[in-house]
């Protein structure tokens, strides 16, 4: 049975953070929902796809499994695939779907080759059966007919095909060669594997409806949501390696599907994946690339034909290996890498790269940050219909007399569990006959599938037209050691924002500024040269911190010390309290080692939860300040006051403001 | 499918306890972590590892590093050593050689794609040993070099076999910080709160169960054949004597389940093809799902799987692969000790 793909199904407006759960998303737990972003057979060169599942629990699970096939043809001679270049003509995308349905009992593992399927499952329920009489009944996986280049989601499902909570799953997939080809230097037959495991969602207890349409994320979700952000550390295409005496040329494939899609539905989903490349230098280099289907492309081939002149490339990069960023504009997206070895001399004999040698393949997953506030909708399944016994929509003559045979004791109910319309346990003359009208009729139209309407995000703030010449403090407070701006736990009677933290260290001091109404810019130094003078970034504390040592800038072990507290608790130009000033200035970091302030929103220290968003935590801002606290410059148990005021770059010096941070005991 | 049934079954332990879902395992192999475990990490006579680690934070980030033989007379011969990475920086290196600060290595470009060393150098990382087969734990510190919960790590490891190639994949095993370090010599994972840990857990537990889907030792006559190896490696450090028991649960295709157990002296390279418990004749099922877990008095653990692919006369090999099993519950509790105070 083939189906078309569909187009990505609802999307719902930008959330508030703190109206979406902040679960976990992407698991390696069990799972009621498990995707496999890439499955590929192609015999001509000796590529299978060996799938393994199983269940973790000791009652039996029903799942359903869905292949998504979007290998291109070739819409004249030849072949697309692997790749375009012997087609003569246009390669098209050609999106289908495969159902299956797989019942596993306790704690069993199931395996098959997408080549050959699997129709003969080991406990068939007629010869063998479980300890305690289960079976695979009603497990039947077709095999995919070469070429196949996909994915795979497979739901936990009860025995009438709908969706349940049941976070039991876990899976992998190994892409697997056994080519004929003799590879030079080896010495025998090229056999190589890629296994990765499958990338579960868990379902959210007391929340699934168990309809056709499944909520990843966003308001009244019944999976887990998609990551916002996903990392993919890499070495650069084409770099070469050196290990022993082997040197190889490396290159990665990346191999993405979207969260969302409708199953059932003529087209295949679209998406726009943003990429942001950082190398080892530090240096940013971005990209973006729209795809329909899922995405398998070696990441040099993200941006341009030409791979020496991508961005993924190593000429480009300039570095060994990077970390990519990546980030769909639509409703997410989930994915594997490969990484791909070609050994180009072997010891004792150079030989030239191309398709005789041999090459390894290695699948490893991709990182994952924050947690979508939108949510994403997966359509998969038809409304139930008597009689329909693979879910397809239609009742066919061999379904009635599946149904028939149930009825007459020659099967178990589970070959047909739609066939038992009042779910009884037995198929009766009226059940058969009501699935033979339906085959002469249709089945129920399939629900449109929709979200919740999501409330409209309470829009910020207006900021407040600065009040003094000097730069306005947007934001004073503290973030946590994993960079999250913390909300004050109240306000004391002097009104001043009061910050808690469990310990005197393992967070940041954050200090963010905007122009004041002389508008020159704010004056971005952490510290002045040798201390002598004040900085644009000026903060004073009530507490000594650390051992309180007046030594200036000793921030680096073993001697790595405090600063002193500024006594009285106010700003002046006496040396003393000028040089503290700069001492806890010495601390401020711009994410280089620079003690200077940083440029946000884009170079901001801090992100906003759950998205993970980098983002400056004040309105407004436009310079942030960072001061990590670490052990050697702890804050003491208690409350200790800090006031800060920021100078702009033509010298004015904006209003002070100040905080209270109470560490606990 | 061979339907051969299994032997009689070698002890159907008391399974309960594996099976009971317990509490949500807090590790993880795709979010940045405070602690990142390296399983395995070779450079002997037929093996390499690249390590890859990265700072997924917009600050800059400090890093201690151990490295640790595997077996008991280990934690004599550790190696550290500190790493600063740069806001959202990638690092590498090559474990049998390290990687040296060298500010005039040359950019890669189109005429010279090897290029090792290109990049902001982390700081020194000292070459392995010869021979050397054991973990890798890195750590976030503080500038001052105090353990903190930042969650800014991830890495991953590349196994090379230096005779053909061949590579196998895995990304570290990350704990979770939380904000409760009191940035002390003695990370708490997990656990109760204790003389040892008077704030509870620093960091997330090791995980109580691991689950690894595989494949039979051996296989069919006209397929494929698979061999899988374990490396399992305990979470305490410099606590105990580092050695534990791993307790076994097989279940295959038939429901059927077997048990055994591996003694693990901190660090152990397990090929199951030496029990023959895993064995497809005795199972006469392709597919297994084994189960991982310590004992009652033992440290907990972070695991690894490893596959190779042999023809099926056994005359060709390849085909590696590494897989951080599947994750459940959280281990009573474990100690890293960075030095003694």
């Amino acid at each position: 049975m083939a189906r078309q793909w569909g187009f990505i199904i609802g999307l719902c407006g930008a959330l508030l953070a703190a109206a979406v759960p902040t679960a976990a998303q992407i698991t390696s737990e069990p799972a009621a929902l498990l995707i496999f972003p890439r499955v590929l057979l192609d015999t001509g060169t000796g590529v299978d796809t060996v799938v393994q599942l199983a269940n973790t629990s000791d009652q039996a699970v029903e799942v359903r499994c869905v292949y998504e096939d979007d290998a291109p043809t070739c819409n004249g001679t030849g072949s697309c695939f692997p790749d375009a270049s012997s087609c003569q003509g246009v390669c098209e995308l050609q999106w289908s779907v495969f159902t299956s349905r797989l019942r596993l009992t306790p704690n069993q593992p199931l395996g098959w080759s997408v080549a050959r399927g699997l129709s003969d499952p080991p406990l068939d329920g007629v010869d063998l059966l479980g300890p305690v009489g289960s079976s695979n009944a009603g497990t039947a996986v077709p095999a995919v007919s070469s070429p196949f280049d996909g994915s795979m989601r497979c739901f936990a499902v009860d025995d009438r095909g709908r969706p349940i909570e049941r976070n039991v799953l876990i899976g992998t997939a190994s892409i697997e060669t056994d080519a004929d080809a003799e590879p030079p230097g080896s010495g025998g037959p090229a056999i190589d594997a890629a296994r990765y495991d499958a990338i579960g969602l868990q379902a959210i207890e007391g929340s699934n409806d168990s309809d056709e349409v499944l909520r990843l994320g966003g308001l009244q979700p019944e999976y887990t949501a998609c990551p916002t952000t996903l990392v993919l550390p890499h070495v650069f295409d084409g770099a070469q390696t050196q290990t022993g005496a082997i040197t190889s040329r490396v290159w990665t494939t990346l191999a993405l599907v979207p969260c969302s899609g409708d199953l059932l539905s003529d087209s295949p989903p679209t998406g726009l994946v943003q990429l942001l490349v950082r190398n080892e230098f530090g240096q940013r280099f971005s990209t973006s690339r729209s795809f329909q289907g899922s995405l398998a492309l070696p990441i040099s081939l993200f941006d341009t034909t030409d791979q020496s002149r991508s961005i993924l490339s190593v000429g480009v990069g300039g570095t060994l290996t990077g970390q990519t960023s990546i980030e769909d504009v639509g409703d997410g997206v989930v994915g594997v890498a490969f990484e791909t070895r070609q050994p180009l001399v072997f010891p004792g004999a150079a030989i030239a790269g191309g398709a005789a040698a041999p090459q390894y393949r290695a699948a490893y997953p991709l990182g994952a940050e924050g947690v979508r506030v939108d949510p994403a909708v997966l359509a998969e399944l038809r409304p139930p219909c008597h009689g329909d016994c693979n879910g397809d929509g239609q009742v066919f003559m061999n379904e009635l007399i599946l149904g028939v045979t149930i009825g007459l004791g020659s099967a178990p109910v589970g070959v047909c569990f739609a066939a038992d319309g009042d779910e009884n346990g037995a198929v009766r003359i009226d059940e058969v006959l009501r699935a033979v009208l339906i085959a002469q009729t249709a089945c129920p139209a399939r629900k449109v599938p929709t979200v919740p309407v999501e409330p409209q995000p309470t829009p910020r703030p207006t900021p407040t037209p600065p009040t003094a010449v000097g730069p306005d403090i947007t934001f004073l407070g503290i973030a946590s050691a994993d960079d999250v701006a913390q909300a004050p736990v109240e306000t004391d009677a002097e009104g001043r924002d009061v910050f808690e933290w469990p310990a005197g260290q393992g967070f940041s001091l954050i200090v963010e500024a905007r122009p004041g109404f002389e508008r020159g810019q704010v004056g971005r130094q952490a510290t002045a040269p040798g201390g002598a003078t004040l900085p644009d970034l000026q903060v004073i504390l009530s507490n000594a911190i650390g051992d309180g040592s007046t030594a200036l800038c000793d921030t680096e072990p073993p001697t790595a010390g405090g600063v002193p507290a500024t006594e009285p608790f106010e700003f002046s130009d006496a040396p003393e309290v000028i040089r503290a000033i700069n001492d806890l200035g010495c601390r401020a970091d711009d994410g280089r080692g620079l003690t200077q302030g940083r440029q946000v929103p884009a170079e901001a220290c801090t992100r906003m939860r759950p998205s993970g968003e980098i983002a400056a935590a004040g309105q407004g801002s436009t310079v942030q300040f960072c001061i990590p606290i670490a052990r050697a410059w702890a804050l003491p148990e208690g409350e200790t006051r800090v006031a800060a005021r920021v100078r702009s770059v033509s010298g004015e010096v904006g209003p002070a403001r100040e905080i209270v941070v109470r560490v606990l005991p | 499918m061979s339907h051969r049934l299994l032997l009689p079954l070698v002890g159907i332990a008391a399974a309960a306890w594996l099976v009971a879902a317990p509490s949500r395992a807090q590790v993880t192999t795709v979010e940045g972590a405070s602690v990142q475990f390296f399983p395995l990490v070779a450079a002997d006579a037929g093996r390499d590892t690249l390590i890859q680690l990265a700072n997924g934070s917009p600050q800059r980030i400090f890093v201690r590093c151990v490295y640790t033989p595997g077996g008991l007379g280990g934690q004599n011969a550790a190696v550290d050593f500190h790493l600063v990475l740069d806001k959202f920086q990638p690092t590498h290196w090559l474990a049998s050689t390290g990687r040296e600060v060298n500010p005039d290595d040359e950019p890669c470009d189109r005429e010279m794609p090897a290029c090792d060393g290109a990049g902001l150098d982390p700081g020194r990382i000292p070459p392995l040993p010869e021979d050397f087969a054991g973990d890798l734990i890195c750590i976030q510190v503080d500038r001052s070099d105090a353990p903190v919960s930042g969650n800014a790590l991830r890495g991953v490891a590349t196994l090379v076999d230096t005779a053909s190639g061949d590579i196998a994949k895995y990304p570290s095993v990350g704990l979770r910080g939380a904000p409760v370090n009191d940035a002390d010599e003695t990370l708490c994972l997990g656990g109760e709160a204790s003389a040892e840990c008077p704030r509870g857990a620093e960091y997330a537990g090791c995980p109580l169960s691991w689950s690894l889907l595989h494949r039979a030792e051996g296989g069919a006559p006209d397929r494929l054949q698979a061999h899988t190896k374990l490396v399992i490696a305990t979470c305490s450090r410099r606590a105990g004597t580092g050695a534990g028991v791993a307790q076994i649960l097989i279940f295959n295709e038939f429901e059927q389940r077997l048990s055994t157990s591996f003694s693990v002296q901190r660090w152990t390279e397990v090929a199951l093809a030496d029990n023959p418990i895993f064995d497809r004749d005795v199972h006469g099922s392709d597919f297994l799902q084994t189960r991982l877990r310590p004992s009652a008095a033992s440290p907990g653990f972070v695991v690894i799987g490893f596959t190779s692919l042999a023809s099926s006369d056994g005359a060709e090999t390849g085909g590696s692969a590494g897989a951080v099993p599947h994750m459940q519950g959280v281990a009573p509790g474990d100690r890293i000790v960075l030095a003694d105070e």
